[in-house]
């Protein structure tokens, strides 16, 4: 009986760890990064300054999952993206605000559908929020300097996937970041 | 080609070589090689060919005593294919097939036997995570070969399968993340190995 509830256990903290983990498939061209699906692998994947940035939803075994991409919509209706990844294991997130669109609800969302955002550093911008530079003494304002894309390829039943890549040469020591080949596929519930 | 129709080819064979009174003439060989494989294509990085293997069964149907010099033959095999890619580290690309080769024979000389066909496969396994949905399934290639010694129970076989069919149906990104649809990557796969007659 004991043996019966402990497979009873196990099978069900896999599939609540199945629901929403991370499926990483590599990509067949440049197998580095994760294939671009639109299935809801929860990942995401880039180069920035030719090293590996990746982004995984991880679950944990106590309930609940920490999403890699998040959406925060912001005051003044433009949308704030989040994917949160890493380089090396140093934490670098890369926050998109988009100003060009009208978002008032979470339900505005599937607009974004086949959508492409060009970043310019003024009306949709980019911030790498870079742990490695966390100790940096100047006082940075990355951004102003973006220029790239952010791609939203399909939106469909909680499904985001799409592409990005971007440039930023700041003067200001703010650091130099050339994100290309970037790529993403999440499954959001909320 | 589906299993019921490869058993039925060989059913057909083997009863048609029975009803034949010895006219037609069939020997059975076991294959092994080895195999060195790359992919034609536009769009990888860094690839490199990487080695395989390959055995199964041939038959050679020799299918009157007047044809001295034309024969036919039938393979099926199991093969590992695939490519390296070598991007700051190694990563290798492993592509398991089960073929069917449909191949005429010709004598050039008594040593030199060469021959020509098609090759149908399908990929039944592969080395990356969801590979049976990333590449195609299935592949059509040509095949060209010689035969050194046939008549002897060990027969040297030189073999080149040129693939025809695209095996990925996927997306070129670009570094700003525009994608572009394609279908690439054709096999080419060398084969150097024996064959042991064991039905003469």
């Amino acid at each position: 009986m004991n043996k019966f509830i402990s497979y009873v256990i196990i099978l069900l903290t896999s599939f609540l760890l199945n629901a929403c983990s991370a499926l990483w498939i590599p990509d067949p061209v440049d197998p580095r990064l994760p294939k671009f699906t639109e299935t809801g692998n929860n990942v995401a994947g880039a180069l920035v300054n030719e090293k590996i940035w990746e982004a995984r939803t991880a679950c944990f075994l106590v309930g609940g999952c920490n999403n890699a991409m998040k959406f925060l919509l912001n005051a003044d209706s433009s949308l704030t993206v989040s994917l949160e990844g890493s380089v090396d294991g140093i934490d670098m997130t890369f926050n998109f605000t988009i100003k060009s669109q009208s978002f008032l609800t979470y339900s505005d969302l599937r607009l974004l559908n086949g959508k492409k955002f060009t970043i310019d550093g003024k009306v949709n911008t980019v911030v790498v929020d870079d742990l490695s530079r966390s100790n940096t003494p100047i006082p940075c304002t990355p951004g102003v300097y973006a220029q790239g894309q952010l791609y939203f390829v399909g939106v469909k039943q909680y499904v985001y996937s799409g592409t990005f890549g971007f440039k930023i040469d700041d003067p200001s020591g703010c650091g130099n970041y050339e994100v290309s080949y970037g790529r993403f596929d999440f499954g959001l519930n909320q | 080609m589906s299993n019921k129709c490869v058993l039925l080819v060989v059913v057909s064979l083997i009863a048609f070589m029975n009803q034949s009174n010895g006219q037609i003439k069939a020997k059975v060989d076991m294959i092994f090689g080895g195999n060195y494989t790359w992919m034609r294509n536009n769009v990888l990085q860094g690839e490199q060919p990487a080695f395989g293997f390959n055995l199964g069964t041939g038959i050679i149907v020799e299918p009157s005593p007047k044809w001295k010099r034309v024969s036919f033959g039938l393979n099926f095999l199991f093969s590992k294919k695939g490519y390296k890619q070598s991007l700051g580290q190694e990563y290798e690309v492993k592509l398991f097939y089960l073929s069917s080769q449909w191949l005429v024979n010709y004598k050039i000389s008594q040593p030199v036997t060469s021959y020509a066909g098609f090759d149908l496969s399908g990929l039944i396994s592969t080395s990356v995570t969801h590979g049976l949905d990333t590449y195609r399934n299935g592949d059509f290639g040509l095949v060209f070969g010689f035969l050194f010694f046939e008549n002897k129970p060990l027969t040297l076989n030189a073999q080149l399968v040129y693939g025809l069919t695209p095996l990925l149906d996927y997306y070129k990104i670009d570094q700003l993340g525009n994608l572009t649809s394609f279908n690439d990557l054709r096999n080419t796969c060398i084969s150097l190995g024996v064959r042991y007659r064991i039905v003469k």
